[in-house]
């Protein structure tokens, strides 16, 4: 019966005791939180959209390479939309810019993230400058224009502003709204981002839409 | 007064304006302002501010105040901010190569400064 | 003999008929615990003669031994001699000893010491009564469990309960949320369209003046007249409303699309109808089929008469559309919505913004 007693070392037990519930709880702790993490929605940097339409038509506009611009062609891959033109100094280089560097920093998946520049300005901007431009920043670029009409009408459903702004004498600077959008690969309108977004949040966000 | 790293992007084909960016610190002990840029790049050069407001970009010139600076203040010029713009460049900018430009001062004078043509 | 568990939880220690005051243990007397069980004569049982111990004065029988398990730990020898004991008891150790006790998850001696009841000493009863009926302080005797380690039943120490607890309540908040809803925001529904359009007053109108604000637009035919009265009335009430909502400081605008006039047109249409505070606007030929048509994806023809609302947020998206059921609902159900989303503008910072997106995920609408 000594012997009994002698052998629990209560000790031992305690301990043991302890440390099993020490492990449990971290196991559930550790458990508790990566679900949160992995269930948890991803914080987009910009505004998304739950619409369930797809991304409204681009239906007259031209690619830089004369031919029709259909945004079926980008299923498949990230397509990032931003309105422009060629002339703007300051705003329109650093988004290409910042994007081109996104792009970069993904790696091979980045080969599917594309940019696509339309410029709202086609009296200056030609298609073949315009892809000359945009494929100075990143060969996977692509340009784009249209007339006057299919611009008013494309520009209008992605809410898009433009208008000739301050008169610079004989350059004219386009007002226009600079934000960015992104269109998954499911052809979705899905996010917008605000103009001067910042290079890593645009890297997280994208590669939660691949 | 010091001008440092003044950098500006290559040219699209057919540009007639580049947007001059640089760091200028007033560290001459003495109020001063920015009075005018020249470059022989450039037929004028104008400071201009981009302002983005809730997502439009607009750009405008610079007020004279914008230019004033205090003593031991830093002027930056960046991206989506403030630049110099150089309008009705007189050539293409090419990567790699330098564009000189000239800044006047009230105090402190003309100090050039050459801008590293590259894409960033 | 009494029976003995075996393993962690059990009750190792009972009494030991064996020991039936002939222990050394009860000879030696007290030891350098303060006050507490001096003496037999104090009225504490003797170990082992049946009674439950209401505290037990303990004794090194090898001084200068350290607690660590190894079986010669004056613990040991203190069972192995006196016997177990009702594991409710405090056992008061050397001070000397202390330091050491730690190894084994026991508390402090004096600690535990001064949670014992003094006036314990004497009260006995069966071992089958409750802990309470003892008079001990019940955290001293979960110390007490602790001070003689592994003794006492599987009981979790109290803070790890709180924090499986609070695993379980975030848990079920959670599944709670995801049921019922208790957040409710509007739908990011669509991109609102980009404009440039001119007023009744000449005035160019943008998109972009809605910027940072919440704009209610209305669609209405020109040359619609009386027909479009209750619109116009809606419009002035929700607008009048609307300000006593907080938008986190969001201007409240309202915009009355005069589709098929120009600006002329507008304005007499405008001063026609019942005085409205909204900005009236023309907008017609190309503009309006890709304002109104593709952009807020209504119907255009300037001639016909339907009623149609849209929120469009201060980011240009469209929260709401609205058509018409009767007019008395829809200003109470425009007003509904717009107090929704002055909610979510108000409260979506920081960690409440999660539980915003997961709204939006998880499509809480009204």
């Amino acid at each position: 019966m000594t012997d009994d007693r002698e052998s629990e070392a209560p000790q031992h037990a305690g301990l043991r005791r302890s440390l099993l519930v020490a492990g449990a709880l971290v196991v559930a702790v550790v458990a508790a939180w990566a679900a949160v993490t992995i269930a948890a929605p991803h914080r987009f940097s910009g505004t998304v959209l739950q619409a369930p339409d797809p991304a409204p038509s681009m239906l007259g506009l031209m690619r830089d390479d004369g031919s029709a611009l259909d945004l079926a062609s980008f299923h498949g891959e990230v397509l990032l939309v931003y309105f422009g033109y060629l002339s703007c100094p300051d705003a329109c280089p650093t988004t290409l810019s910042n994007v081109a560097s996104a792009r970069r920093r993904l790696g091979s998946t980045g080969e599917r993230v594309r940019l696509l520049m339309i410029s709202v300005d086609p009296e200056r901007d030609s298609l073949a400058e315009i892809g000359e431009y945009v494929r100075s920043f990143d060969e996977g670029f692509v340009g784009a224009t249209g007339d006057h009409a299919a611009l008013d009408r494309v520009a209008a459903q992605y809410g898009i502003f433009f208008a000739r702004g301050a008169d610079l004498g004989p350059e004219y600077a386009v007002d226009h709204t600079a934000t960015l959008m992104g269109i998954d690969t499911d052809g979705h309108l899905r996010i917008i981002w605000p103009a001067g977004i910042d290079i890593d949040r645009l890297v997280a966000d994208l590669e939660e839409l691949l | 007064m010091t001008v440092s790293e003044a950098w500006t992007r290559p040219s699209p084909p057919g540009a007639d304006e580049a947007a001059i960016y640089m760091v200028v610190k007033n560290d001459s002990g003495s109020q001063d302002r920015l009075l005018s840029a020249s470059s022989p790049s450039c037929l004028v050069v104008t400071p201009h501010l981009t302002e983005i407001v809730d997502g439009v970009a607009r750009m405008r010139e610079s007020g004279l105040d914008e230019l004033d600076m205090d003593p031991g203040s830093t002027l930056v010029m960046a991206p989506n901010a403030m630049h110099l713009m150089c309008l009705g460049l007189t050539g293409a900018l090419e990567d790699g190569e330098v564009l000189e430009i000239a800044l006047e001062f009230r105090e402190a004078g003309t100090i050039t400064a050459r801008a590293v043509i590259e894409h960033r | 003999m009494n029976p003995l568990r075996s393993g962690l939880g059990e009750d190792v220690l009972a009494p030991d008929p064996r020991n039936s005051g002939d222990g050394p243990l009860t000879a030696e007397g007290s030891v350098g615990a303060d006050g507490v069980g001096r003496d037999s004569a104090d009225g504490a049982a003797g170990v082992g003669d049946g009674r439950p111990l209401d505290h037990e004065v303990v004794s090194v029988e090898t001084p200068g031994a350290d607690l660590n398990g190894t079986g010669d730990d004056p613990l040991d020898v203190v069972r192995r001699v006196a016997g177990p004991t009702d594991h409710h008891r405090a056992r008061v150790l050397d001070t000397g000893r202390v330091g050491s006790v730690d190894d084994v998850g026991a508390r402090d001696a004096l600690a535990v010491d001064d949670r014992i009841p003094r006036e314990a000493a004497g009260r006995h009863s069966a071992r089958a009564e409750s802990e309470d009926d003892h008079g001990w302080d019940r955290e001293a005797m979960r110390d007490a469990e602790h001070l003689v380690d592994g003794s006492d039943d599987w009981r979790l120490p109290g803070w790890t309960k709180g924090l499986i607890l609070g695993l379980v309540v975030i848990f079920v908040a959670a599944m709670l949320f995801a049921v019922l809803q208790p957040v409710r925001v509007l739908p990011r529904i669509r991109l609102a369209p980009g404009f440039a359009l001119v007023d009744a007053d000449g005035q160019t109108i943008t998109s972009e003046d809605g910027r940072g604000a919440i704009t209610l637009y209305t669609f209405v035919p020109a040359g619609c007249g009386a027909r479009c009265d209750g619109v116009h009335t809606t419009m002035d009430e929700v607008a009048l409303l609307a300000d006593d909502i907080d938008l986190a400081g969001a201007e409240f605008r309202t915009v009355t699309l005069v589709m098929g006039a120009d600006p002329t047109e507008a304005a007499s249409d405008r001063d026609a109808a019942a005085p409205s505070g909204s900005t009236w606007v023309a907008v017609d030929g190309d503009a309006l089929n890709n304002v109104v048509g593709l952009g807020f994806a209504r119907p255009t023809d300037p001639s016909a008469f339907s009623p149609a609302f849209a929120i469009v947020d201060g980011w240009g998206m469209i929260r709401g559309e609205y058509r018409y059921s009767t007019l008395a609902d829809d200003g109470e159900k425009l007003l509904r919505h717009i107090d929704i989303l002055g909610s979510e503008l108000r409260n979506d910072r920081g960690f409440a913004s999660f539980v915003y997106e997961a709204a939006h995920a998880f499509q809480c609408y009204p």
